[in-house]
């Protein structure tokens, strides 16, 4: 738990058996990998969660709460992190109601350490992959927060596929100037072709008769 | 005995046959050639005294009017013959014919006296024949004989039912057989009583086992007072009684509750598998992800030593879990045996806690343990009284389940250990469940008797024969307000016990 390296992907453990956490800690360090362990759920909620691509092992029966009533915890508190579940004495429904709230995996114990490394492995790609949605996500808002407010208007006029002569009707200016308000909103969202434009004004979720 | 029997139906055979009709023709005839020679011949003497000997065969023939009516027609035929025969000489006739008359009354009344006893006679012994009979009919049903021991000459009487229990003829029986066919391992016993009785006790009781030659094995009781004291030795008077019968049938009762305290123990295993499951899984799970990262950290290159052997050092102490997890189920789901030892009853607290951790952990339940330190051991069968804790605490853990799951605090189990006012060591189960009604703590003992849906109702029953059987009691204790059932019970110390 000393130091994590938060560059690295970190896997954490929730169980209630030291034993166990230490062996799974064990294992994951020996291909290299970060791990953390803990023995309950408050104690994880009240570390933060490092800025790396994170992943969550976790039993089902934990002291306290069930792993499954965390998975809706961690949903309610907007936590996005992939679990992989681990279970003594898995039955199908649970592990059909872990998989529909979107873990990745339900572990049968004694499990091969194969199909737990390759567990924890889908579960950092999956949140490597989400944290770069996220990040393009906030790498865009942060281009589109540069831009004026008429620059917006037209960008979100223009993305909903109206011609530059009806965009100046709508908001009463000249053509020409419709012209170069777009090609600001153009270089300030570092699009290429319209079509690009028109993808990220879909991604900011811009609505053309509210702007 | 059964030679006084057959005596007296081969007498009553005896009269049947007297009794026939060529009997009495017989005396009809001896009768009237008397008479002819009395009437009929001068002969100058009393042939009527004769009729005596027709009188007394008449006793066997019929009955005592019939042998008055012959006596009373005897007289008549000397008075009739005498009336023929009259002669001059009145005198010396007259004479013979009044000694004639007194002789068959006198043989007649002596006669139907004889006879008068000889029935009176007859009716006790027939009252005692149906009483022996009775006696011997009674013995067989019951099993139970009698018999006399003279502690200087050994059995010299005994009852026909005494020989059949020991398995040899009817008859006189031999001296040392109550040795002889002793059991080997109950010889002490019956070598006790017989030292008992040459010291001349007043009662002796016993029971012990019989090995019949065949090598069937009886169980008897004996009883035997002292009657007397006769050639050199004490004389006593014993009722023997096989009580194999009982002695099957109580075993046979305590095997059924053996058996079925044992499904109840598999059943509640077999409630609590998914607990045990994840019990036995934690450690094998922990031993093979070990195993795979020691492999891993020696295949790394260079290899990390240290890494590796802290993963073999937890691989060691992980298997040592498991087999004592294993070790603890194996012992709660074996059938063998009522192991009786001393125990610590706080250790094996501890050892069923475990089994039922998980579960409670499962439901929410909070378990506290208020164990009283330096308690003296009891005496008991581990495996049957950890049944006796975890039906407790499984039944609390039931009663709590049902109730909504609103505030952590309120979903609490207690199992305290402690002494009780007279010294014994109590266990007492306690929840924050709905309790029950002084009518349900009634008769939540019973078997079959259960207030939940799905029980079976065997569970307390079988706590109560447990703690029963080890001498102790088991009891719902009154119900605090605001508080949910409290179960306990009382074992006894080992100390008080030796």
């Amino acid at each position: 738990m000393t130091a994590i390296d938060p560059t690295q992907a970190v896997v954490f453990i929730i169980d209630d058996d030291a034993p166990l956490r230490e062996a799974l800690s064990s294992l994951l360090r020996s291909v290299g990998m970060q791990a953390v362990a803990y023995g309950a759920t408050p104690e994880f909620l009240r570390h933060p969660l490092p800025d790396a691509p994170c992943c969550l092992l976790l039993d089902v029966r934990l002291q306290g709460s069930s792993g499954l009533d965390f998975q809706g915890e961690l949903a309610r508190r907007d936590i996005a992190l992939p679990i992989v579940f681990m279970t003594g004495h898995g039955d199908i429904p649970m592990s059909v109601r872990a998989m529909k709230a979107g873990a990745v995996d339900f572990l049968p114990k004694p499990f091969h350490e194969q199909d737990l490394l390759d567990a924890v492995a889908a579960a950092l790609a999956r949140d490597t992959e989400r944290r770069a949605a996220v990040q393009a996500a906030s790498a865009l808002g942060a281009r589109f927060a540069t831009l004026t407010p008429r620059e917006r208007e037209i960008m979100g006029l223009a993305a909903s596929g109206l011609m530059n002569k009806q965009i100046a009707g709508a908001v009463g200016t000249s053509e020409i100037t419709v012209k170069i308000h777009r090609a600001n909103a153009m270089r300030k969202m570092q699009a290429r072709t319209f079509a690009d434009l028109v993808r990220m004004a879909e991604a900011l979720g811009l609505d053309a008769r509210r702007a | 005995m059964a030679g006084i029997t057959t005596l007296t139906s081969r007498r009553h055979a005896m009269f049947r046959s007297y009794r026939s009709p060529a009997r009495a023709a017989a005396i009809v005839q001896l009768t009237i050639m008397i008479f002819v020679i009395d009437a009929l011949t001068p002969l100058d003497i009393a042939i009527a005294v004769l009729y005596v000997i027709v009188v007394l065969c008449a006793t066997n023939v019929w009955s005592r009017r019939g042998v008055l009516a012959t006596g009373i027609v005897c007289a008549l035929l000397t008075v009739v013959a005498y009336a023929i025969n009259r002669t001059p000489e009145f005198s010396s006739s007259l004479a013979r014919c009044i000694v004639s008359v007194a002789a068959v009354g006198i043989t007649t009344v002596l006669a139907l006296a004889g006879m008068a006893a000889t029935d009176s006679l007859r009716r006790r012994s027939e009252s005692l024949r149906i009483s022996e009979a009775l006696l011997a009919s009674t013995q067989r049903l019951s099993r139970t004989s009698s018999f006399r021991y003279d502690s200087a000459l050994g059995l010299t009487w005994w009852s026909d039912e005494a020989a059949r229990i020991y398995g040899v003829a009817p008859g006189a029986p031999a001296p040392d057989l109550m040795l002889a066919r002793s059991h080997p391992d109950d010889l002490a016993i019956v070598r006790d009583a017989l030292e008992r009785a040459r010291r001349g006790e007043a009662t002796i009781e016993l029971r012990h086992r019989l090995r019949m030659g065949d090598g069937e094995v009886k169980h008897v009781q004996v009883i035997c007072s002292l009657t007397g004291s006769g050639s050199g030795g004490f004389e006593y008077l014993g009722a023997l009684m096989d009580v194999s019968a009982a002695h099957e049938a109580a075993e046979a009762l305590h095997r059924v509750q053996d058996q079925l305290a044992h499904v109840t123990r598999v059943t509640t295993l077999g409630e609590l598998a998914a607990s045990i499951a994840h019990e036995v899984n934690q450690p094998l799970a922990a031993v093979t992800t070990n195993g795979n990262a020691c492999m891993r950290w020696l295949n790394r290159s260079p290899p990390d030593l240290q890494e590796a052997r802290m993963a073999l050092e937890r691989i060691v102490d992980d298997t040592r879990r498991a087999s004592e997890v294993i070790r603890r189920i194996r012992a709660l789901a074996r059938r063998g045996e009522v192991q009786m030892q001393e125990l610590d009853i706080n250790a094996l607290l501890d050892d069923t806690v475990i089994l039922v951790q998980r579960e409670l952990l499962a439901q929410r339940i909070v378990l506290r343990l208020r164990q009283a330190p330096g308690l003296p051991r009891i005496i008991g069968d581990a495996v049957q009284l950890q049944q006796v804790l975890i039906n407790l605490v499984m039944n609390a853990m039931q009663a709590i389940a049902g109730m909504a799951r609103e505030g952590a605090g309120a979903r609490r189990i207690e199992v305290a250990t402690g002494l009780d006012a007279e010294g014994r060591v109590q266990v007492t189960v306690s929840d924050t469940g709905p309790g029950f009604s002084a009518a349900q703590a009634e008769r939540l003992f019973e078997a079959f008797y259960t207030t939940r849906e799905n029980g079976m109702g065997m569970g307390l029953a079988i706590c109560r024969s447990i703690v029963d059987g080890h001498g102790g009691r088991i009891s719902a204790l009154p119900q605090q307000a605001g508080h949910g059932a409290r179960l306990a019970f009382v074992l006894p110390a080992a100390e008080v016990m030796a």
